[in-house]
């Protein structure tokens, strides 16, 4: 009974969205070609059913399950909602446009509930295996969708660049979780922190600490494991490009953070190593972004320098610097699924992805527009949205971290400008270019995708208002994570 | 009773959730129907209304309570800025003034605005500066009051640049959004500079960060901090806000242009709500004002000569929202003299009777102006009476009342006099008597020409319909009785005078009563009328004939002086031609030729590294993988050599 009780206590929604699972691969099978629509509802259905049970599970206290391969603190269940209501977005985001999937329409929701459910997992692991498996899991399912449409050659292209990055980094990540057996002789991350507590660490472990990072950083798309992120985003159907850029990057920073707490005891290290590649991130992300023509490409230098910015937050290694981080993740993640969502909605009716097919397209559509240009300007971090708000809460706990801690400052400061040149170069498009040549006017009427996009950037402008509750529980969700304990005095 | 004091959120949220359905409209199909807009606009403010009068009664039975509730809404460490609401006697006051005179005004735009293509665009800006208006009112601290006092100057702009296809409305937009920028920067200044010399003080005690509730004790800090000339200064720079948006002298040129907006919108904005929110922040902020007594003897004049040269403008307008435009400033300086000379009460009790009269003769003027066809100019009206009589009617209660013969104005306009009386300030009774002449004047000249006499337009009339003549009916009430009910004269029912109510310190209990000052000012506002008479009304024309055409050449000189309003506006422009203009062009070949050239330069070279950096993503997956592994090889070299070895 201890199986049933774990579920019940930690694991509500995983187990929800494992049934839905099933019950989808059922109906795959039986049901005909045109009634796959059925599935499209019913996983819609066991998302909101497995988000509304995240309330069951208890916020203030810690579950283990499952031989303490599993924990429910309230960090997970944070990043457990992020997940499913992203998911869900995503999963709207396909009602128009799964009519190119064919005849396959039951798989791609099938897949996509099982990177979910990856996901989730991931946000609570707490066994190196469960770690793997987890994170095996959203991979290879997003190797999958991201390959979904058969016949399109760009499609199949980011399918395989996908898994050979994916591998290569999986590969990494499997030689450092070796060594860190090897060390400790634990796969339980409670035991291993226990361990190295207790013995010394040496230099071994921080190469340890390199070799694992490497597959966090790829799920995340940080420097150096980028370069995969403009050819699949733009190769891939779109709502998985959604889902690539916000789900499965809130998965991997759940991870990355809870094992950076848990299993190193070395701040100078991880400080060091994770400012430098946050940095690099944002720069590299920036500069790319600068020529882009293309939407998609755009968004994806853009996701690369936004995962930059969360990763200095982790950098600070202090509860203000995570707690802003987080919140810099949640901004991210509702920002970034608006942008997405207009998107999707531009590229289903016009098929086309060129940052020059939007000119003038605020005179024709200014719903559309506007909520579009509020998603970036929310990205790129200007007050009234909720960018600016996590920026400025970012920006606040380096400061804390008093004068070590400046070049952070400077630079990432020096970037945000720079990243305002590109989110301003669609929304010139769309408010102040004429468009060149025949005119197409977006149907935007009452539809979920429409409707679902005016909700977000509501949200968007919404949390950049009123935006204290949801640090406090930023703050409170950081607090229920480990951090290694500073030494005073830190200095270089 | 409690319930609505603890729910008083309700009254600006659910305009701003009107604000919202109507902006999004297209989604909630709110366009399908002119009504929806009327419904969710009408329904939010009287539901706010209904909760406004109960706030009012709770306020009137408890007296002594003041209520606020504050939440967290910027936590910067040391800094942590509140957003909250606060019920006090006079935010209940005003809370029932702004939403039922928004309420009623909400249903004549209807009428007023039912032919006009931006029908929703204009009810949405309505409801947006309900909203902010509202807010204005309930604000706990003077952050939040800065915030909403922006967004009632943009939904401002918004409204009278309402029609910005006409190059004047576009123009008048502007000019009032300027023009309340230099307000704006000095109430900042001063908010920022109040912060900065008392910060400690917020820092170390647990108040909420700039709240009216101890402003005094923090002002008090801040003067010793300081010094008095730089507190003066302070003080001078919070001043600027209610100058600017109340129209006082020197920054009073935008109200007049402001007229170009929908007449409704000048009934609202410009002559009821906004402008009397200067007043309003001067009473919040009176504890500040009142440890600087320069201050306070700037503002009394800055009010009276308002009060004075407006009234010599409104004298010679033949546009009748101008009239009125000029008559608003010139009563806004009369408050802001009764508030300079700690007649704290009576300016109020003078801002809420002028809301209600000059609300309605606004919508008067709206509906004369409508039902002949947009024609503003009076010389082209007269003998509207026996067309429209209910605007008639009501337009001369509205005058009475404005007027100060025995309405609503008489009252509120006698409490200034005699608290001017009761100090000894001679040289300020008399200016105040004489621009009380004036206004009876002015205001007996408007009527007259536009209801009385024949009918000199060419204009083709038509009625205006209910729904714009019932909201004036609704307001004559008010205007009519409302300084009479709140005069003292009705405390055996239980309802005391204004200032046993709103009051600042301790209540003003006078005995002195005297029959001089009500009578000498009934006398002079009858004299105004008689003058008008003698002037403009055909019957009483015969008297003295064409006396029009004297006044205009023996007083040549100062007719001009006040058609063209001072020269205030040709003194503004020859100022930004001589000497703004050329030194903000030199600045600008400074900002021109060195910034910009490095800004460039910077730019160009960052697209060249982005070109550069770019080269590595060639879409080869090898390339890809070995320069991430690379680069990874790297920082790892790099974290090692700084750190281990």
């Amino acid at each position: 009974m201890d199986f049933l009780l774990d579920i019940k206590t930690a694991m509500l929604p995983e187990a929800i969205i494992t049934f839905t699972i099933l019950v989808c691969t059922v109906l795959c099978f039986m049901l005909k070609q045109e009634k796959q629509k059925i599935i499209y509802l019913i996983s819609l259905l066991g998302l909101i059913i497995s988000l509304t049970s995240i309330n069951l599970l208890a916020a203030n206290k810690i579950f283990t399950g499952f031989y303490n391969s599993f924990t429910s603190d309230f960090f997970s269940i944070l990043m457990r909602f992020l997940i499913l209501s992203g998911t869900l977005l995503v999963i709207i985001m396909t009602k128009d446009y799964s009519s190119k999937f064919k005849n396959r329409q039951g798989e791609f929701y099938l897949l996509m509930l099982i990177a979910a459910l990856g996901a989730l997992l991931l946000s609570g692991a707490n066994d190196l295996i469960m770690i793997f498996v987890a994170l095996e899991a959203l991979s290879l399912s997003s190797y999958a969708l991201s390959g979904f449409l058969k016949k399109d050659k760009s499609s199949n292209e980011a399918a395989l660049k996908y898994l050979i990055f994916g591998g290569a980094s999986s590969a990494i990540m499997l030689y450092g979780f070796s060594f860190l057996y090897g060390i400790t002789g634990h796969t339980n991350l409670t035991e291993i922190f226990t361990y190295l507590a207790n013995n010394n660490t040496d230099t071994m472990l921080n190469f340890t600490f390199f070799l694992i990072i490497a597959g966090f950083l790829f799920k995340v798309a940080a420097f150096p494991f980028q370069s995969w992120a403009p050819d699949v985003y733009e190769g891939a159907p779109v709502p998985v490009t959604a889902f690539l850029s916000t789900v499965s990057k809130v998965a991997g920073f759940a991870i990355l953070i809870k094992f950076i707490g848990l299993a190193f005891n070395n701040v100078e290290i991880i400080t060091v190593t994770l400012g430098l590649i946050a940095l690099l991130s944002i720069t590299i992300g920036n500069f790319m972004a600068l020529n882009q023509m293309n939407i998609k490409r755009l968004m994806a230098y853009s996701s690369i320098s936004q995962a930059g910015f969360v990763l200095i937050g982790f950098a600070l290694l202090s509860y203000s610097g995570i707690s802003g981080a987080i919140f810099y993740l949640i901004s991210y993640l509702v920002a970034s699924l608006g942008a997405w969502l207009a998107i999707i909605i531009f590229n289903t009716q016009t098929n086309k992805s060129l940052i020059s097919d939007l000119n003038g397209i605020a005179y024709r559509n200014p719903y559309f527009a506007t909520c579009f240009a509020f998603c970036l300007l929310s990205l790129a971090g200007i007050p009234v949205t909720v960018g600016f708000m996590a920026k400025f809460y970012l920006f606040h706990a380096i400061v804390q971290e008093g004068p070590a801690y400046l070049w952070l400052l400077i630079l990432a400061l020096l970037n945000t400008i720079l990243s305002l040149f590109y989110y301003l170069k669609i929304i010139k498009a769309m408010f102040v270019c004429k468009q060149e040549n025949e005119s197409f006017k977006l149907n935007f009427d009452a539809g979920i995708l429409n409707t679902s996009l005016v909700a977000l950037t509501l949200v968007v402008v919404l949390l950049g208002v009123l935006v204290t509750p949801f640090i406090e529980i930023a703050r409170d969700s950081a607090l229920s994570i480990k951090l290694p304990v500073k030494q005073v005095g830190l200095s270089r | 009773m409690e319930f609505f004091i603890n729910n008083v959120w309700i009254i600006p949220a659910l305009p701003l959730w009107s604000f919202l359905l109507i902006l999004f409209g297209r989604i909630f199909n709110v366009y399908e129907n002119k009504y929806i807009s009327l419904a969710l606009t009408a329904g939010s403010t009287f539901i706010g209304f209904i909760s406004s009068i109960f706030i009012l009664f709770y306020c009137i039975n408890n007296p002594e309570t003041s209520t606020q509730y504050n939440i967290l809404w910027l936590d910067t460490g040391n800094l942590k800025f509140s957003i909250g609401w606060l019920v006090d006697n006079l935010a209940a006051m005003m809370l029932v003034v702004v939403t039922s005179i928004s309420l009623l005004i909400q249903i004549y735009s209807h009428g007023y605005m039912e032919q006009d293509k931006g029908y929703h665009r204009f009810f949405a800006y309505l409801v947006l500066f309900n909203f902010s208006m509202l807010a204005l009112v309930l604000s706990t601290n003077l952050f939040q009051t800065y915030i909403f006092w922006e967004l009632v100057g943009v939904s401002s702009y918004l409204l009278i640049g309402f029609w910005f296809y006409k190059p004047s409305a576009a123009q008048a937009a502007k000019k009032a959004f300027i023009i309340n920028r230099i307000g704006d920067c000095g109430l900042l200044v001063g908010t920022l500079a109040l912060l900065f010399y008392s910060l400690n003080w917020w820092t170390s005690s647990q108040n909420i960060l700039l709240e009216f509730a101890t402003l005094g004790q923090a002002g008090s800090l801040a003067l010793a901090n300081a010094g008095p000339v730089l507190f003066g200064l302070l003080a001078l720079g919070l001043l600027f806000g209610p100058i600017a948006k109340s129209a006082q002298i020197p920054l009073h040129t935008w109200l007049a242009d402001a007229m170009e907006g929908p007449t409704p919108i000048s009934a609202l904005i410009h002559a009821a709500t906004m402008v009397a929110a200067g007043v309003y922040l001067i009473a919040r902020l009176y504890p500040v004002f009142e440890l600087s007594p320069q201050i306070m003897t700037i503002m009394v004049w800055v009010g009276a000569i308002t009060a004075f040269i407006a009234a010599t403008i409104a004298i010679t307008q033949t546009d009748i929202k101008k009239c009125l435009a000029y008559s608003t400033c010139s009563q806004l300086g009369y408050m802001v003299l009764a508030m300079g000379v700690g007649a704290y009460s009576a300016g109020l009790f003078h801002l809420i009777t002028h809301a209600y009269f000059k609300a309605m003769l606004f919508l008067c003027s709206g509906a004369v102006i409508h039902s002949l066809a947009d024609q503003q100019n009076m010389k082209y009206m007269g003998g509207l009476r026996k067309k429209i009589p209910i605007v008639a009617y009501t337009y001369l209660i509205g005058t009475l009342a404005i007027a100060g013969l025995f309405l609503s104005g008489f009252w509120s306009k006698e409490a200034i006099l005699l608290s001017l009386y009761i100090q000894g300030k001679n040289l300020l009774l008399i200016i105040a008597l004489i621009t009380a002449f004036m206004t009876a004047y002015y205001m007996f000249r408007s009527y007259f020409m536009v209801f009385e006499g024949e009918y000199r337009g060419h204009a083709h009339f038509h009625k205006p319909s209910k729904i714009m003549t019932v909201p004036l009916i609704i307001l004559a009430v008010p205007s009519a009785l409302i300084g009479f009910i709140f005069s003292g004269s009705l405390k055996s029912i239980g309802i005391g005078s204004f200032d046993s109510f709103i009051f600042y310190g301790h209540a003003l209990h006078e005995a002195h009563v005297s029959l001089f000052l009500p009578i000498c000012s009934l006398i002079i506002a009858t004299l105004g009328f008689l003058l008008a008479g003698i002037i403009y009304w055909d019957k009483l024309k015969s008297l003295y004939c064409n006396c029009f055409k004297l006044v205009e050449k023996y007083f040549s000189p100062l007719y001009k002086l006040s058609t063209n309003k001072w020269y205030f506006d040709d003194f503004n422009n020859l100022l930004i031609k001589y000497l703004i203009l050329p030194i903000s062009e030199l600045i600008s070949i400074f900002d021109k030729y060195v910034i910009d050239g490095f800004i460039n330069l910077c730019g160009i070279s960052t697209l060249y590294k982005g070109k550069a950096v770019s080269l590595l993503q060639n879409g080869n997956i090898q390339t890809y993988l070995v320069t991430a592994l690379l680069s990874f090889i790297a920082i790892i070299t790099v974290v090692f050599l700084i750190y281990i070895i």
